[in-house]
């Protein structure tokens, strides 16, 4: 019988895209609210491969990818889908969405998302939110699937995603190291 | 120097969302425009607000 185990904390990573750039810097400010400082910010990718957002979102639209310093519980994903949700509906105009929020988590094996929208490879995560498995990392490098988003097998994100996880996997190695060296439970 | 030019071209300062570049000694990426430069510790950037440096602005190079 396999133990179960807490899994690993994971880093929180969040997409954001709009059409007026102007109001990056308001979300950018509430995301750090509710999650604390970033420790890596993209410039601006263009996001090109749907026009799905755009009757609603206008065009063209520009998106910038975030991770956050402090890690988070991979199980809180669907509550920080909650939270990025309200964040766009703050931005509504006319009923329509300004912006849009992905967040998601990067763990040593894998790059999760989290979605409302269910379908074959999803899993719901509870609180009608699925976890999308968007890309895995093996043989030294992220891997994309069959349902990978193309926007996220760019490598302009690719390249993102890949120091992301090199931050990642150093802070993680440092906070194990720390715990052993200090003989106190792991957080 | 493992941290590359198209990574360059992919991050931003996280204070003003503007332009880096690497220092001439390689260890730090620098934001002219907020005058602070950010430690590179093991190849990895360290673009914490709080643990930028600031440097005069004639050092930016």
């Amino acid at each position: 019988m396999s133990e179960p185990r807490a899994p690993d904390p994971a880093k929180l990573v969040v997409g954001v895209f709009l059409s007026d750039k102007q109001r990056f810097e308001a979300v950018f400010d509430r995301l750090v609210g509710c999650f604390g400082p970033i420790d890596l910010l993209s410039r601006w990718l263009p996001f090109d491969c749907t026009t799905y957002y755009e009757r609603e979102m206008g065009r063209p639209l520009f998106r910038r990818m975030m991770s956050f310093e402090s890690m988070i519980d991979p199980d809180t994903l669907s509550e920080i889908k909650w939270t990025t949700n309200g964040i766009e509906c703050d931005s509504k105009e006319g009923g329509r969405r300004t912006v849009n929020i992905d967040p998601g988590y990067l763990l040593r094996e894998r790059f999760v998302l989290a979605t409302g929208k269910n379908y074959a490879h999803r899993i719901s995560i509870g609180k009608g939110i699925y976890a999308d498995l968007t890309l895995i990392y093996q043989r030294g490098d992220f891997q994309t699937l069959p349902w990978t988003y193309p926007d996220y097998a760019q490598e302009n994100i690719l390249q993102f995603l890949r120091k992301v996880r090199k931050k990642y996997v150093f802070d993680l190695d440092r906070r194990k190291s720390d715990v052993l060296r200090e003989g106190r439970a792991p957080e | 120097m493992a941290l590359n030019a198209e990574l360059l071209k992919i991050l931003v300062c996280p204070k003003c969302k503007g332009e880096i570049h690497l220092n001439g000694s390689q260890d730090g990426l620098v934001c002219k425009a907020c005058s602070l430069m950010y430690p590179i510790v093991d190849e990895i950037p360290v673009m914490l607000i709080e643990e930028a440096k600031p440097i005069p602005p004639e050092a930016h190079e």
